[in-house]
């Protein structure tokens, strides 16, 4: 039992003072204060490139769906075409009958 | 057997007079958003509101007409009715799928986020949500009557979200501008051209691409038509 206790003392003081390390090391690449500025200083995504990918996306979505039209346009009339020949082949001997 | 006319037919002048005018009208207006005056608080990203709007109305247009299609084709059963509601609620959709992109562009400089619950921009989601699942419902296989009238009855109940949308954001106030339905302080007239133009190129956009994709579902309920006939005539394996 005094083994077990031992040894989680042990643990936990190894993982205190590795997180104390790791914390000492993380805060200069992290934020430690926050300050107040009147306003957005800079904009931080620029509105010229976000105005450019909006754009850029209502051609891409016109571009796709034109492409989508014309594929399905085409062939329900290479299959219209095809059905209305094997359906006039298929009509000329009954007309020959009568 | 169903007579049918035979081939496809080539699309009307008037199609193909609006879709040249189009293609020529959209440059001019990407020349007037370039040319038009940048806004003092949000600064360039709001030129994305010279097509963000236009698309918003086309989508309007494009749900609009698939609820008068679906109310027609729930009462005369006509395959003229089917086709407007699938183009009309097809194009809606694509409208409303640029809404759904651009605004969030857009906010993303304005708000700081790109999305938010806001009343406006939640109800514009549940209507795309509904006419994707018309859009969905037409798409999957050879549509029997019952997908065509539960699809009309879902662009019906989809269209009653419009006036939600529109008057949203005055009923639950939301973070949405309302720079043109709303009591603010307008439009600067430097900025009325562009945004002017755009609704004019949107409609026509919405007219052509409507118009094109209701004479491809007639198309294909045409080709129905003939296989069902193959069907009967015992060419079913050749036509397939």
């Amino acid at each position: 039992m005094k083994r077990l206790q031992r040894s989680l003392a042990a643990l936990t003081s190894l993982a205190s003072s590795s997180a104390v390390v790791a914390l000492a090391q993380d805060t200069g690449d992290r934020a430690t204060s926050f300050q107040a500025v009147s306003g957005s200083a800079h904009e931080d995504v620029p509105g010229g490139t976000l105005l450019v990918a909006a754009y850029a996306a209502v051609l891409l979505l016109f571009g796709l769906y034109v492409v989508y039209l014309t594929a399905m346009q085409q062939s329900t009339a290479k299959e219209l075409t095809r059905l209305e020949a094997l359906l006039t082949k298929s009509e000329k001997p009954e007309t020959k009958k009568d | 057997m169903a007579k049918s006319k035979p081939g496809p037919e080539r699309p009307p002048a008037l199609l193909l007079a609006l879709g040249v005018l189009t293609a020529v009208l959209m440059p001019v207006h990407l020349y007037l958003i370039s040319n038009a005056p940048i806004e003092l608080q949000m600064g360039v990203v709001q030129k994305i509101f010279y097509f963000h709007v236009p698309s918003a109305y086309a989508m309007y247009v494009g749900f609009t007409l698939a609820m008068i299609g679906s109310v027609g084709y729930l009462w005369k059963r006509e395959a003229r009715f089917d086709a407007l509601a699938v183009a009309g609620a097809e194009v809606g959709l694509l409208f409303c799928v640029i809404v759904l992109v651009t605004g969030p562009l857009w906010a993303r400089n304005a708000w700081g986020t790109f999305w938010t619950w806001d009343p406006r921009l939640t109800t514009t989601l549940l209507a795309a949500m509904i006419f994707a699942s018309f859009v969905a419902l037409r798409s999957l296989g050879a549509a029997g009557e019952a997908e065509k009238r539960f699809a009309s009855a879902l662009a019906i109940v989809g269209f009653f979200l419009l006036p939600v949308i529109h008057y949203s954001v005055q009923a639950w106030r939301g973070q949405h501008p309302t720079v043109i339905t709303g009591a603010g302080g307008g439009l600067h007239p430097d900025m009325l051209p562009p945004f002017l133009f755009g609704f004019l190129v949107f409609t026509l956009l919405s007219i052509v691409l409507v118009w094109t994709r209701a004479r491809a579902e007639m198309m294909r309920h045409r080709l129905a038509v003939l296989s069902e006939s193959a069907a009967s005539e015992g060419l079913t394996e050749d036509a397939t």
